[in-house]
């Protein structure tokens, strides 16, 4: 008996994070360079900007100081600082003495150019000439760059701003993109995953017919192959279990007239063969039965209700095994059942449970109507080695036996109770037998008695 | 006297002995044919009681027979290895009005055989406890008295009490007792109740009974 299938580990979906984190990451640096190649190209353009209003600015001022020709003022920005620093570096205007501005070649960005400065500063210089054409120094001009540099902050914000709800945007895109793009992807997984072997097929794909449509389209159409082909076999299979139960029947039948017609002077070796012979044919013709119900899938056969009386059902299966016993109860326990298809179940159990105890007086069967009158209820215990409860789980799948053989029957005796709105159950310890216990609703609980009261329509029973 | 003529249509021979010999054993008298043509041959020449009719046969389908036989007023029970709903719906249209399927316990196939004959073959007086019917006046007599029935419920009656304990679906009676044309959903129920009341004037209760969601049954 093989062990149950390992629990399938959980599988996370994670082509579908990794892609994620991919677009996340993405977006992450497509915005993080855009904010910082704008802001660095912003900042380089203020400077030559800037640099080139500072020398323009001392430029007017070296030009009016070259002319001669001094206004009430050199400088029309209050914030700026105008020096005129001699050749020895002494500032003499505005203030003799004072420190002097860093001399620069081009207009220079410089932090507290002097120590009164806060902030940084455009510094550009020209020299000083006379209007002799004496070179003095040089004349220097500080700009502030405060302003300036309150744009660009100005700036970066917005950019960061602007960057921050392009990423949202981004990231909400594309994660709705990837989920309808992997969903079906996902989807398909699943059903892949879930696939039942004894009937693969792909329950549905609702995605777009894209790859993953025609992914999905490859593999129902692999699954359907497979079904079809199975379903073929069995079929074969099942033309074949028909094609040997017709000269079966013709044999067993034959086989019990002889055995009527033989007559009391028949040898006994001769009777004993004969019935070999029959018991063994009947075996094969149930066998035959087995398999046609467990092949064809479901039930074609519609059942044929009777009221029957399980305790006479079960006392025909069992003569038939000569050494189990039969306790059969007090009353009658009547039920309505198929008895074609009652019988194969009674018969299967029996048969089981000889095979398990090894002998036929190892078997012992009840049939018995429970305390309310509701359910009646067949019972086939016997004394062999008994089910673990792993087992138990098992035992009613198809080719699992107690003892060899086909192992059929268990599944087939599954099958029809469940067809016939019944019960079974097993109760078994290791070592102490098992006890198969079938039970039914009682005539009693079917008899409508609102008699005028149609029928309702009969449940399918070919599911 | 033989119980009745038989012809068994089956085109596998040893099946078609077998079935032969054992209803011959039972006091019928047997025809057989190997062929759907060979089979309405017999009943042209011949008045059958019954035809066991293979679904499976070598020159047709055996649907076609059934139909064949219907419209010649012949008793159809059919023998098929072929078990789905489908083409059971399909048989009782052709006209079969009943189904063995095989493979089958000869001694099962007898007994159905025995049963239909019961419903078939008139002058008989079908006996369920004390309750008596004679289906040529179609008379119930019981106890309480004796009431004569209506052609209806005096054919649901015989069918019910020619196979007792076998509960009947109403659409198989449907089938069997209107012979292919379908009545008004509500006819069996109206005809059951109806039938259930004639037999309390004569005390009889609970002959006919309605198990839940299968049917109606003659215990």
């Amino acid at each position: 008996m093989s062990g149950a299938r390992p629990a399938r580990p959980r599988r996370t979906f994670k082509l579908r994070r990794r892609l994620s984190w991919l677009a996340l990451a993405t977006l992450l640096a497509t915005v993080a360079v855009v904010v910082v190649a704008t802001d660095t190209a912003f900042a380089a353009f203020q400077r030559r900007e800037l640099g080139g209003v500072a020398d323009r600015e001392v430029e007017r001022v070296a030009a009016m100081v070259r002319s001669g020709t001094p206004g009430d003022r050199f400088v029309e920005n209050e914030a700026t600082r105008l020096q005129f620093v001699t050749s020895n570096g002494q500032v003499v205007i505005p203030d003799a003495g004072a420190a002097p501005l860093p001399a620069v070649d081009e207009p220079t960005v410089h932090r507290r150019p002097l120590p009164d400065l806060e902030g940084a500063w455009m510094v550009a210089q020209r020299p000083w000439r006379t209007p002799s054409g004496l070179t003095a120094g040089t004349i220097r001009l500080a700009v502030p760059m405060g302003p300036a540099l309150a744009t660009r902050g100005a700036l970066r914000r917005v950019l960061v701003l602007t960057g921050l709800v392009a990423l949202a945007a981004g990231v909400a895109i594309s994660f709705l993109t990837l989920r309808r793009a992997l969903g079906p992807l996902q989807g398909l997984a699943r059903q892949a995953r879930d696939v039942d072997p004894t009937d693969p097929r792909l329950v549905e794909y609702g995605g777009p017919a894209d790859e993953v449509g025609m992914l999905a389209d490859g593999l129902g159409r692999a699954l359907d192959g497979i079904r079809a082909h199975r379903n073929a076999e069995r079929e074969r299979l099942a033309d074949v279990a028909h094609e040997l139960s017709a000269p079966l029947t013709v044999i067993t039948n034959h086989l019990r007239r002889l055995d009527r017609e033989l007559g009391p002077d028949a040898s006994h070796a001769g009777r004993e063969r004969l019935r070999a012979a029959q018991a063994a044919g009947d075996e094969l013709l149930v066998s035959s039965q087995d398999l046609l119900t467990v092949l064809r899938g479901d039930l074609q056969d519609r059942l044929e209700w009777h009221v029957v009386d399980l305790r006479t059902l079960a006392a025909q299966v069992v003569s038939a095994y000569p050494g189990v016993h039969l306790d059969e109860g007090p009353s009658e326990a009547s039920a309505i059942l198929d008895p074609v298809r009652t019988r194969q179940i009674v018969r299967n159990l029996v048969r089981n449970a000889v095979r398990a105890a090894g002998r036929p007086d190892g078997v012992r069967v009840e049939v018995a109507t429970e305390a309310d009158g509701q359910r009646v209820r067949l019972v086939v215990a016997d004394d062999g080695p008994g089910v673990t409860p792993e087992e138990r789980e098992a035992v009613f799948g198809r080719y699992v036996t107690g003892g060899g053989s086909t192992g059929l029957g268990l599944a087939v005796v599954q099958r029809l109770v469940a067809a016939q709105g019944g019960t079974v159950d097993v109760a078994s310890e290791p070592g102490e037998g098992a006890a198969f216990t079938v039970a039914f609703p009682s005539a009693e609980a079917m008899w409508d008695e609102d008699a005028d009261e149609g029928p309702h329509p009969p449940p399918t029973t070919t599911g | 006297m033989t119980r009745g003529r038989i012809l068994v249509v089956e085109d596998d021979l040893a099946l078609a002995a077998l079935v032969a010999e054992e209803l011959e054993a039972s006091g019928y008298e047997v025809q057989r044919a190997a062929t759907g043509g060979e089979g309405l041959g017999e009943v042209a020449l011949h008045p059958f009681d019954l035809v066991l009719l293979d679904l499976n046969l070598p020159d047709g389908d055996g649907l076609d027979v059934a139909e064949r036989l219907r419209d010649d007023g012949v008793a159809v029970l059919m023998m098929t290895a072929r078990g789905d709903v489908e083409s059971r719906v399909a048989g009782f249209d052709a006209g079969a009005t009943d189904y063995v399927p095989k493979p089958f316990d000869v001694r099962e196939l007898v007994a159905r055989v025995h049963a239909r004959m019961r419903e078939r073959v008139g002058a008989e007086v079908l006996r369920r406890g004390e309750v008596a019917y004679e289906v040529e006046t179609r008379t119930v007599r019981a106890d309480g008295g004796s009431v004569v029935l209506p052609p209806r419920e005096a054919e649901l009656l015989q069918l019910l009490m020619a196979h007792p304990g076998r509960v009947f679906s109403r659409t198989d009676i449907e089938h069997r007792l209107h012979e292919g044309e379908l009545p008004a959903s509500n006819t069996i129920q109206v005809h059951v109740s109806q039938l259930r009341r004639r037999l309390e004037e004569i005390g009889v209760r609970d002959l006919v009974r309605t198990v839940r969601g299968r049917g109606y049954t003659v215990p």
